[in-house]
């Protein structure tokens, strides 16, 4: 069988397979989970009892009427997907915690209020057990096994190409066309910042953007958003910051999936463009049409997630489980154009790079 | 290299560079923007066929696929892609940074170990075709 044909069949499967396992059940992190000795430095205590965890289903309290907002408040978190162990810590935290979910339950009517009425091992394990452990470990030790197989896989493919290439001894001085020079008004001008303006407008003028300006804005685009959209949304950079203590700038969620839409539309574009345009048509495989969904679906599913189209867990679990195999397949797929790109932009020696390049296949 | 039978000669060509025409043909996205940089692609009312990454992967890719074990008719077809249709300029770029020159050339020393190369001594069809047109 064709190699592109297992990954296709692969990726169906592990989609089918998540979104059939997920379910809405939330493990609750115990209020003790978060904290760290600088909080207990400053006087919060543990808290005192050590009850099994909280299986809470999303589902049922949203059929019984509840809103998000009844639960998870709106200020100073307005994603509301920050967990509430995460602040309300310790002791503390455990009194909020209780009065929060206790009062409601006894309020209403509804619900256990007795403590073996939700610290339940064996609810918390058997409802959830499966379905939570994937959630947890592709939040978990999947991003780090992703992130180390992309790095990886970049440091591999990069040295492989750095072997093919050499320095030149003589750089390839670039050949400027008369025509451009007489027409340019900034090539005439003595001001250095004048000629800076040229060579960079030259540059431009024959790399991509000059001979195909259309093809050069749109995928400049894409492939802007592409990175800007995962790396500021909030959510995302929350998991960063639990996973890697590490977090960037964030942009309104509202923006991103603006950027989301525009990223799906561009790809439309680009399938359109596969499938009518002869001179693509006449060099497109199958696996490029492959590669093209392959990063789509994190997309339509995020788009989903954001939305809450379908069921929320399942497509959420598919967007991460289908985000982290797109990432892993960067090095070892056509994406590999993402480590490439520096060296085909401005390290290699090319009349239509926009760097001058001083290395030669 | 002599001595050697035409197949296991082409084994041979193909082992010695078979690291770089492979990640070279997988790093391909098949995106057609170095047609434009091609001036045979210009100067041909931009046929597609034309295509730097076209000529590329019809003929390396071929070949590297079935490992050098194509019928006739199909090196027939590319000795006039990799030999009439480009001259080994070096001027296409591929914003991937792939070295298509380099894939062409592992083509056509392939080609050449077939007995497919370019004959000068033969007047092809397109100048017999233009005397015509000349004498007329």
């Amino acid at each position: 069988m064709k190699p592109w044909i297992c990954n296709c069949a692969v990726f169906i499967f592990i989609i089918a397979v998540t979104s059939a396992m997920a379910a809405d059940t939330v493990i609750i992190h115990r209020v003790d989970d978060f904290i760290t000795p600088a909080d207990i430095k400053s006087g919060i205590s543990p808290a005192d009892r050590d009850a099994p965890r909280v299986a809470m289903s999303h589902k049922s309290h949203e059929k019984a009427g509840l809103e998000c907002i009844q639960c998870h408040h709106k200020e100073n978190n307005d994603t509301r997907i920050y967990q509430c162990a995460k602040c309300h810590k310790g002791n503390a935290g455990m009194e909020i915690m209780h009065s929060a979910c206790i009062d409601c339950h006894t309020k209403s009517g509804s619900g256990p209020a007795d403590c073996s009425g939700c610290h339940s091992r064996k609810d918390a394990e058997l409802k959830g057990f499966i379905r939570f452990s994937l959630f947890d470990f592709v939040k978990g030790p999947g991003l780090w096994i992703t992130f180390l197989v992309f790095a990886l896989g970049c440091y591999y493919r990069v040295t492989q190409m750095i072997k093919f290439t050499w320095m030149m001894k003589h750089p390839t001085s670039h050949f400027i066309s008369p025509d451009l020079i007489r027409t340019s008004i900034f090539y005439k001008n003595k001001n250095p910042l004048m000629k800076l303006l040229f060579k960079i407008k030259y540059s431009f003028r024959k790399s991509v953007f000059g001979w195909n300006p259309v093809m050069g804005t749109v995928s400049s685009i894409f492939h802007l958003l592409i990175f800007t959209a995962p790396l500021t949304l909030p959510a995302h950079n929350i998991l960063f910051d639990e996973a890697f203590r590490i977090s960037f700038i964030t942009l309104p969620e509202g923006l991103i999936d603006k950027f989301v839409v525009v990223i799906i539309g561009i790809m439309i574009f680009f399938l359109l463009r596969r499938v009518f345009y002869p001179r693509v048509r006449m060099i497109s495989t199958l696996g490029d049409f492959g590669i093209l969904l392959m990063v789509a679906v994190p997309f339509i599913t995020a788009y989903f997630a954001y939305h809450q189209y379908a069921d929320y867990r399942s497509v959420l679990l598919a967007h991460i489980i289908t985000g982290e195999i797109v990432i892993m397949a960067i090095p070892f797929s056509r994406l590999g154009h993402m480590p490439f790109f520096l060296f085909a932009r401005f390290f290699m020696s090319s009349e239509y790079t926009l760097g001058v390049g001083n290395r030669r296949w | 290299m002599k001595g050697l039978k035409t197949e296991e000669k082409i084994k041979l060509i193909l082992q010695r560079r078979e690291a770089m025409i492979k990640l070279c043909l997988s790093a391909c996205v098949h995106c057609s923007l170095c047609a434009e940089s091609c001036f045979k692609f210009h100067n041909h009312s931009k046929d597609p066929s034309y295509m730097p990454s076209y000529k590329a992967l019809h003929s390396i890719g071929k070949i590297f696929r079935k490992k050098g074990k194509l019928k006739d008719e199909e090196f027939e077809e590319m000795k006039d892609l990799i030999w009439n249709k480009c001259v080994l300029c070096m001027r296409c770029y591929c914003p991937m940074g792939i070295s298509i020159p380099l894939l062409i050339a592992a083509a056509r020393a392939v080609c050449r170990e077939k007995g497919y190369y370019r004959t000068y001594d033969v007047i092809s069809k397109r100048i017999e075709k233009s005397k015509k047109v000349l004498t007329k």
